[in-house]
């Protein structure tokens, strides 16, 4: 759309009463999304998806789209994957997360191919794909921006894709070698992730930390951490620790010192979570110039948007790398999964989220068990 | 009148527009800006054409600063009002004075030993409305004063309490310890404030109960009040921050001859005298008023009274009755009995 | 005298300037006798070694604690063959490459070395962030003169600079956190910084913006000449720097910038 007509269009905005403004705002939508499919020459797609409507409410709205242009395909969702941290972020309105309402979150799905445009070679009708989706019955992505999934990989291991991105490309930067202590800091989704692919690099010990037991079995699990120690119950226990490598997966401003406060003299402590915040009184000298440590940024846009180098891949190489171990059952991640929740329980799902998510780990959706 | 050159301390959205208004009063210099976040103060220093201090104390060193503008977690008015004070510098802070009586003493103390003014930002006091309602009330609009209601609830969300709409995201609104409570503290003592400078009537005797319901905090985030006032009424405050979709601001003061309304709009009253020209015995209302920075206002009073050597208008005096009374509020609950609220000290000692 | 100990006469004693941390001295001195069979009996092998007794001109240190100065170099030289070993490591540590940026800080009297040996890395620029209050100091590269400008103005200054460049690694020696946080900020994505002064007072950082979402590397420590010589690969730092002090044009240039040290 031109600059001047959004200018114009601002100014007639501007004028109509606030309570006239989101029944107006619908209707524009639909008619440009018709006139878009007349221009293009595209069917319009009836679906649904989650959307944040306020602070702390998620709810499934019907909603509409253009079907899949010549490079894209139309996927039917099968299963979602709630991404906790960035999400309640959003949901919660935390620092760094402040976004308008309403909001449309999601963004690690799988889901059939149903539609393909014409110039799409690579995937097939019927097959099974995952990648960046949000949380909806359907959508229309670039064909060469999602993953195909490997035979004998489920829909509910595959949507894991963007977590599993999010993780491997900081164990890579860990540099974790076999015999090294590893303690993985936070034990939500990603931590629990993190367990699960620092345990591959062969660790002589890899020790969950978490303030409450509440993640403690799942932690545990096979595959998962050798021992798992609650902040709670012993406070000082993180500096008894003396990993080799730390992962912080917490995301809290604090947690990045009680990770530093986890490592050994010339340790490794990988920033994985997102801290949304400002670390306030560190004690540089005593925390961390005195042990030597190293301090390592990991999040998914420092990676690398073409050429892999050493410690460095791309998004696609790594999501490839991802789907490959669960083919070949050298990572497990379905039993993380806690509640798989229909996306009509939306609402239930996000107040639990909101409040902290108690004992979840693995939050699903699951899209396929009737048609909506 | 010479400008009074502050330094500013903090360099969060309140601190940006207090030093925004400070500056545009023209009673007032910036000579200086403080931030731990230093991105931010550097930010704002470069937006104020002012210099940038990496340090607290390099602030307080500079011979070109005479006055402090506080815009820092209440935790820290204290120590950080006493270190100026110390440093000969004035010192306007952000409300409330302190997190504790005991706290609000050595400031006071402090100051006054190094004979530097003390002022704190009740400068709602200034906006046109609450003027006006000053003046109705003490042209008899209402007579004596019989009650004095306040209702305010709204919705603080999560993020809210991380410091979300911080410049310098922070949790220190969700701890007892550094805000030295929630929603009573931190907002409705702006209401308190305006309404002692309106009626004249404080409060005397305090019964409450406030608990923390819905908010990730340790402060309360709904609170009830009940209080004597100081001429014999009855005051109420139903507060809270975790009303929904339902957002409540008003008060209302009622006295022998009249009633009279504050809200977000403007002001309504009722006499039974015929007041401000208008007839008796009918509700009146104002919506229109004067555009003034009550920011400024609050600076320029302040930086009267550092040349003239005069009392500020919102003095440590102001600042302590506030105080006493949200803390008398607090320890009612914590005690389960009522509380008088502690009258204004006559001399205090500098225990700092 | 236990096995593998050297009996040292120390001559001349370098100075640790560090960044705070247990004041440890070094010194070259003359191998009097030793357990071992590398100078028994000799008097003309000169080493280097850490002293931790200051008390006496003679001491006693493990074989492992000492290493042979080559005769061609002069004391002076040979004690400063220790902080420019030091610098080489700073910038081994941050993986400094040809034609990066490479930014460091007043603060320390080698802050010049660290710098010199920035350009000979291949740093380009070479960037000195310091104010005034460093006192004489020789600069090497493009000196920001923090005391003059305005520190946004030296934060735009820095960040233009960095845009131009694929690579940047920066030191910072001062501790101060004024300049600490004008290097997070200025950091680009992929950056390296060393805080290798001593800060006075706890930091605010804001590591979600400038470490986490840049992929940065922190490398947390002191620099402290004289802890090079406890270092595991001191050898290799220390041989580099003797062969770099062999050249007498290059070891005038080193003992210039570093501040206090003088030629005899």
């Amino acid at each position: 759309m031109p600059e001047w007509l959004i200018k114009i269009l601002l100014a007639v905005y501007t004028r109509i009463p606030p309570s006239l403004r989101p029944v107006l705002k619908e209707w524009f939508a639909k008619i440009v999304l018709r006139v878009e499919a007349l221009v293009k020459r595209r069917q319009i797609v009836q679906g649904k998806r989650i959307e944040f409507l306020d602070f702390e409410i998620a709810h499934l709205v019907p909603f509409e789209l253009l079907g899949p242009g010549p490079d894209e395909i139309l996927v039917q969702a099968e299963c979602s994957l709630i991404s906790p941290g960035t999400e309640r972020a959003v949901l919660c309105g935390l620092p760094g997360a402040r976004r308008g309402f309403p909001y449309v979150p999601g963004y690690s799905t799988a889901g059939r191919v149903i539609k393909k445009g014409n110039a799409v070679k690579w995937v097939e009708i019927g097959d099974l794909v995952t990648g960046r989706i949000k949380h909806a019955s359907y959508e229309s992505v670039a064909a060469n921006k999602v993953f195909k999934v490997p035979a004998g990989v489920t829909a509910e291991e595959a949507c894991f894709i963007e977590l599993g991105i999010i993780v491997l490309q900081g164990i890579r930067k860990a540099a974790i070698k076999p015999g090294e202590h590893v303690a993985v800091v936070g034990q939500g989704l990603i931590g629990q992730l993190a367990n699960r692919l620092a345990r591959l690099l062969m660790p002589a010990s890899l020790i969950a930390v978490a303030p409450s037991r509440n993640r403690e079995r799942l932690a545990l699990l096979p595959g998962g951490a050798d021992r798992y120690l609650s902040i709670n119950e012993d406070p000082a226990c993180v500096h008894a620790l003396e990993a080799d490598v730390v992962i912080e997966a917490v995301g809290t401003p604090q947690a990045n010192v009680t990770a530093m406060h986890c490592a050994r003299k010339g340790g490794r402590v990988v920033l994985l979570g997102s801290s949304r915040g400002l670390t306030r009184d560190w004690d540089v000298w005593n925390v961390s110039q005195k042990k030597h440590l190293t301090v390592i940024g990991a999040h998914i846009s420092d990676m690398p948007e073409v050429d892999a180098s050493p410690l460095r891949w791309t998004y696609e190489q790594e999501g490839r790398l991802f789907l490959e171990l669960l083919h070949e059952g050298r990572l497990k991640v379905a039993d993380l999964i806690t509640w798989r929740a229909k996306p009509e329980e939306c609402n239930a799902v996000y107040e639990v989220l909101a409040e902290g998510g108690r004992d979840h780990v693995g939050i699903t959706f699951n899209w396929v068990c009737k048609e909506r | 009148m010479e400008p009074l050159r502050i330094g500013i301390v903090g360099a969060g959205a309140i601190a940006q527009r207090n030093a925004k208004e400070a500056a545009a009063s023209g009673a007032a210099k910036i000579a200086g800006v403080f931030d731990l976040n230093h991105k931010v103060a550097r930010d704002m220093a470069k937006a104020l054409s002012a210099p940038f201090f990496p340090s607290y104390d390099a602030l307080l060193a500079s011979s070109d600063v005479e006055a402090v503008l506080l815009s820092v977690p209440h935790y820290l008015h204290k120590p950080m009002t006493i270190e100026a004070a110390s440093s000969g510098k004035h010192v306007l802070v952000e409300k409330p004075m302190a997190n504790t009586l005991d706290e609000a003493r050595e400031m006071i103390a402090c100051c006054e030993q190094n004979h530097v003014q003390l002022t704190v930002n009740y400068s709602f006091r200034y906006l046109p409305k609450i003027q006006k309602a000053r003046q109705l009330v003490q042209e008899g609009a209402l007579g004596d004063i019989t009650g004095i209601q306040i209702i305010a609830h709204q919705f603080k969300d999560r993020g809210y309490w991380s410091g979300a709409r911080s410049n310098s995201p922070d949790d220190w609104r969700a701890s007892k310890e550094k805000c030295g409570g929630g929603f009573l503290i931190m907002n409705v003592c702006h209401v308190i404030d305006y309404l002692y400078f309106v009626t004249g009537v404080k409060g005397a005797r305090v019964y409450s109960e406030y608990a923390t319901l819905g908010s990730p905090a340790e402060v309360e985030d709904i609170i009830s009040v009940t209080a004597r006032l100081s001429n014999g009424g009855i005051g109420s405050i139903s507060a809270s921050s975790i009303m929904r979709g339902a957002d409540q601001a008003e008060e209302r003061i009622w006295g022998t001859k009249g009633t009279l309304i504050l809200d977000p709009d403007g002001l309504s009253f009722y006499s039974t005298r015929p007041i401000d020209g208008k007839r008796p015995g009918k509700m009146c209302r104002y919506t229109k008023f004067p555009n003034v920075s009550w920011t400024a206002e609050w600076v320029k009073g302040f930086v009267r009274a550092v040349r003239e050597g005069t009392k500020p208008d919102i003095s440590s005096q102001e600042g302590w009755d506030n105080l006493a009374f949200i803390s008398a509020a607090y320890q009612s609950m914590e005690k389960g009995e009522p509380v008088e609220v502690a009258p204004f000290p006559a001399s205090t000692s500098c225990g700092a | 005298m236990g096995l593998c100990e050297i009996e040292v006469k120390i001559e001349k004693i370098g100075s640790s300037f560090g960044g705070g941390g247990d004041c440890l001295a070094y010194g070259v001195g003359r191998a009097l006798a030793t357990n071992g069979d590398k100078t028994a009996g000799r008097s003309d092998v000169w080493v280097l070694t850490v002293i931790d007794d200051r008390s006496s001109s003679t001491i006693v240190v493990p074989e492992t604690a000492c290493f042979p100065v080559p005769s061609s170099l002069e004391h002076d030289m040979a004690l400063l063959a220790v902080p420019l070993a030091a610098a080489l490591n700073v910038w081994d540590r941050l993986h400094l490459e040809l034609g990066e940026i490479a930014v460091y800080t007043g603060g320390h009297h080698c802050s010049d070395l660290i710098g010199l040996v920035a350009v000979w890395r291949g740093g380009t620029p070479v960037i000195r962030l310091g104010n005034g209050s460093d006192g004489e100091s020789v600069s090497v590269g493009t000196t920001i003169d923090l005391s003059k400008a305005d520190p946004d103005e030296v934060l735009g200054m820095l960040r233009k600079r960095v845009e131009e460049k694929p690579g940047f690694a920066a030191v910072d020696l001062s501790g101060r956190p004024e300049l600490i946080d004008v290097l997070f900020e200025a950091m680009p994505r992929w950056g390296r910084l060393m805080l290798a002064g001593r800060p006075q007072t706890p930091l605010t950082v804001d590591f979600y913006n400038n470490v986490h979402r840049k992929g940065a590397t922190v490398v947390c420590d002191m620099f402290d000449p004289a802890l090079l010589l406890r270092n595991k690969d001191r050898a290799i730092y220390l041989s580099a720097a003797f062969r770099l002090l062999e050249n007498k044009e290059r070891a005038e240039v080193c003992a210039r910038v570093v501040r206090g040290h003088r030629l005899s």
